[in-house]
């Protein structure tokens, strides 16, 4: 009983702190006028018979009602209240965060955290991995990494990035068996421990895996930079708690960065581990055989602003001027030597609310950003699905 | 993640040592104030109040004031302690010696032929010589209050004299910030058994009255093993000296050492370095073995290894990436974490030395009752994770040997897999070794001071033993048995369980080259 609520607890700190964490690169405060928010025309929804793409939205929700959840609660993620904002047409979203929050973690000492199985609205894990939309008779297993983003953190079971790929590929004609291994707050190396851990480990191999990168990686540079941290050969992961923030502070060797280098220490911090997680996550795709594909993803600083994220700086008390941070992003994606394929510029041209905070989006933004993964997958799951069938 | 549990330790450390200060604080305020005493009983208080929200609030710098006053009371005391026996013996117990000699006797040494306390007779009061009804009560005068407090003081100063000499010494390198001795608390074997020593302090490190240490969590050091070792003391004070610092991702790393007989740089132990520039470089990783515990410097494995190639005429240069703890897992991302760096000279030949806390770390999840979930696991680094891992197993589960060995052996046989699988990508050969431990060497007369040592009898070593090649069976994966390295000799070897002596580390070193040569194109 003790242990359990120990746990409860340890996931509720570990998911609140990754929205803080997320946008702490992110300074400025001042408010501006409510803008005038044209929404962009969003998709239809398809037939029954055929995966449910979200629901489009005519309006623009208020950002200050709070959602209620069946029980009559209000809930915050990190700080922030579940409001109707980024949310129009998502009746369960109170309760999809709500089950977020409640969703068991245990402390693992290699991989620091890993989901326990649980049974919650709109949230199930079984043996570590969040459930995903599965196609019947798949051909081809497809394996992602990746951090909340990727664990869908605003969205439900079957509406997550693995899920909308595997739709996507469906409505092609291929059945995939997505694997969500996406976990809260993992950084790309440790991703790429998870992937170690999981191959050899009783799974059939993967054909095809996929990393989703960028925001804890940059977010980590940016707190490593903030501890003063200027020892680039040790890995460190993004600490998610109070403790594990007193613990990267007290087990760094503290140096003064001069104003002028935190920009620099920053990309070089992140773009080097990066860049070091990548080729070893290649070495053990080359060693299993499957194929492997790195996306460096979007985060609400590499996006173009648009009126209908003022709410969303209002919300967060965040003032957009001055917060872009795609040169930055793409500075540390070259600087990685990676060929990591840059989608931070998936909601440029979006203009109805997808984020919700800095780095989350809703069932909508998780459908834009697998569109455009998948756009660059297809030819590769054509070509394996067709290898698998011969 | 173990720095807050050290933070949490400090502030129960701290805790712990302000109770009795508080509570001896409050005693002299009762009696202050019993004695009407108004003003002083208020600031005592005051005193305490602020020793027991500095022990909550600032825990490390309570500690830190705590034990220098400690150790700067224990000198005091020490130097009060002789001049209070020095004066007892020239004023009070010569003296009166003297006194009874010439015939006197009375109270304060007692009559030999009447000691004790004695009821004389119904309803009169005690008398210390007993039989005389007439005699005047004892009742405490100054003289004999003296002798009372002297006798108190120097009994407590007895007890207390030698711990404060021990923190005294310890002075000078007490970190309070420093979390946890490199030498981690490695269990050393399922049927180990801790040696009783004279003194034990809070470091594990056992020193005779002469400052030696004789004894460091867990591990014996006196002649056993240690013949003709005469660096073996300063040695092991150098590896108590050793610190590290937590890593999320490796369990700890080595901080750096300067010391006699051991030296760190870069979180790598020194290793012997040939005149000549090298031509081929070979990374060693491993646990505590590897590292070096029992060997100088130049004495460790990867040291010996090195000189028996420079014989040959290969220049190679050794680097030891051992660190204690360190299971085959842990020390492959070790490995991940130093191929993928570049400013590391890439390596010739990776060399693994696993087994010994392959078998440890498997020991404690059958102690624990931890289930098969196929997770990989590191070997546990402290009583507090060791509590932890404890506490976390929901419903105990029993494995027979053979199930326990396949875990472990599952385990072992995906890191080597990984490795070799870096070892491909990066164009790195990459050997794995099944290190000797003491009870898989063949049963010598030699040993028969160890088993004495670790509480061992001849048939538990040999249950474990068959526990040990059971699970190397089960790792099915190529690695080299060098597992009888040390039945060559006679001579002691081992001091406990799986640490050895310079002996042992030239038996295995010679072992391993012997299998090592011919990557440099001499064949064995």
């Amino acid at each position: 009983m003790k242990a359990h609520s120990v746990l409860r607890a340890s996931s509720l700190c570990l998911l609140s702190m990754i929205v803080a964490l997320a946008g702490c690169g992110i300074a400025g405060l001042t408010d501006r006028d409510p803008p005038s928010i044209q929404p962009a025309a969003r998709p239809e929804p398809d037939s029954d018979q055929v995966p449910q793409r979200p629901l489009p939205s005519r309006t623009v929700g208020s950002a200050t009602t709070p959602l209620l959840t069946e029980a009559g609660d209000e809930t915050a993620w990190s700080d922030l209240v579940i409001t109707e904002y980024s949310h129009e047409n998502e009746p369960w979203a109170a309760d999809l965060m709500l089950s977020l929050l409640r969703s068991p973690h245990r402390n693992d000492d290699i991989l620091q955290s890993v989901p326990m199985d649980s049974s919650l609205d709109y949230v199930n894990i079984v043996d570590g991995r969040r459930v995903s939309y599965q196609p019947t008779d798949p051909v081809i297993d497809v394996w992602f990494f990746g951090g909340s983003t990727m664990y869908g953190v605003g969205q439900r079971d079957h509406q997550t990035i693995p899920s909308v790929v595997a739709r996507l590929a469906e409505l092609d004609g291929i059945a995939i068996r997505p694997m969500n291994f996406g976990v809260s707050a993992d950084v790309n190396w440790q991703a790429t421990e998870r992937l170690t851990h999981a191959v050899g480990g009783g799974l059939p191999n993967p054909d095809l895996v996929i990393f989703y990168d960028g925001t804890n990686d940059t977010g980590l540079g940016v707190q490593r930079v903030k501890a003063g941290d200027v020892d680039f050969d040790w890995v460190r992961w993004l600490p998610v708690s109070e403790e594990q923030r007193d613990a990267f502070a007290a087990n760094t060797e503290v140096a003064a960065i001069a104003d002028e280098d935190r920009r620099a220490f920053e990309i070089r911090h992140a773009a080097e581990q990066y860049g070091r997680g990548v080729e070893l996550s290649r070495s053990i795709a080359a060693a299993w055989e499957f194929d492997i594909r790195h996306f460096w993803q979007p985060f609400l600083t590499t996006k173009v602003p648009s009126p209908a994220d003022d709410p969303l700086f209002r919300r967060l008390n965040m003032d957009p001027t001055g917060l872009d941070q795609r040169q930055q992003v793409r500075e540390t994606l070259q600087a990685s030597g990676t060929d990591a394929i840059d989608v931070s510029d998936v909601f440029d041209d979006v203009g109805v609310p997808v984020y919700f905070d800095s780095s989350h989006t809703n069932e909508f933004g998780a459908w834009l950003v697998a569109e455009r993964l998948y756009e660059h997958l297809e030819s590769d799951i054509q070509r394996l699905a067709t290898e698998k069938v011969n | 993640m173990v720095s807050v549990r050290a933070k949490r330790s400090s502030r129960l450390e701290a805790l712990r040592a302000v109770v009795p200060v508080v509570l001896v604080q409050l005693a002299a305020a009762a009696w202050f104030f019993w004695r009407e005493h108004l003003r002083l009983p208020i600031l005592i208080c005051i005193l305490a109040g602020v020793a027991a929200l500095t022990a909550l609030l600032l825990p490390k710098l309570f500690l830190w004031v705590h034990h220098r006053l400690f150790a700067l009371g224990a000198v005091a005391g020490a130097a009060l302690a002789r001049v209070f026996l020095g004066l007892a013996a020239l004023f009070l117990v010569l003296p009166a010696w003297a006194w009874q000699r010439v015939g006197g006797g009375g109270a304060i040494l007692g009559n030999r032929r009447q000691s004790g306390w004695q009821r004389a007779r119904l309803n009169e009061p005690y008398h210390p010589g007993g039989t005389e009804p007439n005699a005047k009560p004892f009742t405490a005068g100054t003289s004999s209050r003296l002798v009372v407090a002297a006798t108190v003081v120097l009994g407590a100063l007895y007890l207390i004299a030698p711990s404060g000499l021990g923190l005294v010494r310890r002075l000078g390198d007490f970190k309070a910030d420093s979390v946890e001795v490199a030498v981690v608390e490695e269990q050393t074997g399922p049927d180990r058994v801790s040696q009783e020593a004279p003194f034990i302090n809070e470091d594990g490190v056992a020193i005779d009255g002469s400052g030696n240490v004789i004894e460091i969590v867990g591990l014996p050091v006196d002649g056993y093993a240690h013949e003709g070792e005469p660096f073996a003391p300063l040695l092991f004070r150098e590896h108590k000296g050793v610190r590290s610092t937590p890593d999320p991702v490796l369990g700890s790393r080595l901080n750096d050492f300067a010391g006699t007989h051991l030296n760190i740089a870069d979180g790598r132990r020194a290793s012997y370095e040939q005149s000549l520039p090298s031509v081929a470089v070979v990374w060693f990783f491993g646990g505590s073995t590897m590292f070096g515990i029992g060997q100088r410097d130049e004495h460790t494995i990867p040291s010996v290894v090195a000189r028996l190639a420079e014989e040959d005429g290969i220049r190679i240069q050794p680097v030891n990436f051992g660190v204690s703890g360190d299971n085959n897992w842990i020390a492959t991302e070790r490995f991940e974490q130093a191929i993928t760096r570049d400013d590391l000279p890439r390596p010739n030949l990776v060399v693994f030395y696993d087994g010994t806390n392959e078998i440890t770390g498997e020991s404690f999840l059958v102690d624990i009752g931890a289930a098969n979930s196929g997770a990989i696991t590191r070997l546990t680094l402290s009583d507090e994770e060791r509590l932890r891992r404890r506490e976390e197993v929901q419903g105990r589960t029993s494995l027979s040997m053979e199930e326990s060995a396949a875990r472990a052996g599952s385990q072992y046989r995906r890191g080597v897999t990984l490795a070799r699988a870096h070892g491909d990508w990066f164009d790195v050969p990459v050997l794995h070794f099944w290190q000797p431990v003491a009870v898989s060497r063949a049963p010598s007369a030699s040993d028969d001071g160890l088993f004495d040592r670790i509480a061992l009898s001849r048939q538990g070593a040999e249950t474990s033993r068959a526990e040990y090649e059971m699970l190397f069976d089960h790792t099915d994966v190529g690695a080299i048995d060098i597992s009888d390295a040390m039945d060559v000799s006679d001579e002691p070897i081992y001091f406990d369980w799986s640490h050895h002596n310079e002996l042992g580390a030239r038996l295995v070193g010679d072992a391993m080259y012997r299998h090592i040569r011919d990557r440099f194109g001499l064949d064995e």
